[in-house]
């Protein structure tokens, strides 16, 4: 945001540059000039104290966020949007398998995934080492298969 | 793993190249190295994924450099069922 108010006076000031190419002069009138240093403070002071952007609690991001161990582990900017990726014990995976056999675990085993969210969107399951995933939450399907 | 729908192709395959058409998060490939796949392509459309999975510092040692295996080579294309079908079947 501050990148392009900073652009935004860059092109006020060009827009009140007089030239008088008869005379050889192009000067910049004082007062606007001055009311341009004001525009562009109050600006600045608004966005650094007021503008931050508040994400609303049904968004994925923010369900992420109140996971006790939540840890950003990346941070960044692209064309697709605002890019997080969280990493927390609470992410877990099984493509292709019913969840319901999750109610027969007493403990749900761990599992190496992070999460990528775009623009506060997501999950987008990020698998880590797969060591971690020799044992993990689908052993109970061999469970469930042999009962 | 094992127990993943996915893996049941390697219950008939030993060893086979694998072509996924999406990278997935990486579950694909991490299962395909998991169960000793010759060679692993993934044809992605995304690049801003592929970037992020494959050349992030903090991703690479989170995912154990996955995308750097010799085994796994990244394409980045969106018409990944077109190469599929476009391969000459292997005589059986």
């Amino acid at each position: 945001m501050i990148p392009l108010l900073l652009l935004s006076a860059l092109a006020a000031v060009f827009g009140i540059v007089e030239s008088r190419p008869e005379a050889g002069v192009v000067s910049i009138n004082k007062k606007y000039l001055l009311a341009n240093i004001i525009l562009l403070v109050a600006s600045l002071a608004v966005v650094v104290f007021l503008g931050e952007i508040k994400v609303s609690e049904f968004k994925s991001i923010s369900y992420v966020r109140n996971y006790p161990d939540e840890q950003v582990i990346h941070h960044s900017y692209s064309p697709q949007g605002e890019l997080h990726v969280f990493s927390s014990s609470r992410f877990h995976s099984a493509p292709g398998s019913s969840d319901i056999a999750i109610y027969e675990l007493n403990e749900i085993p761990k599992q190496d995934f992070a999460g990528l969210f775009t623009d506060g969107d997501g999950p987008f399951l990020i698998m880590g080492n797969s060591s971690s995933h020799r044992q993990p939450i689908w052993i109970i399907f061999r469970w469930r298969h042999h009962t | 793993m094992d127990y993943l729908p996915m893996a049941a192709p390697y219950m008939i395959l030993q060893n086979p190249d694998v072509l996924l058409a999406n990278l997935n998060g990486g579950i694909s490939a991490q299962l395909a190295l998991y169960k000793n796949a010759r060679r692993v392509t993934i044809a992605e459309p995304n690049y801003e994924l592929v970037n992020l999975l494959k050349d992030t510092p903090t991703i690479m040692e989170y995912n154990d450099n996955l995308f750097h295996n010799d085994k796994v080579s990244i394409q980045i294309t969106n018409r990944g069922h077109v190469r599929f079908a476009h391969r000459k079947p292997r005589p059986y």
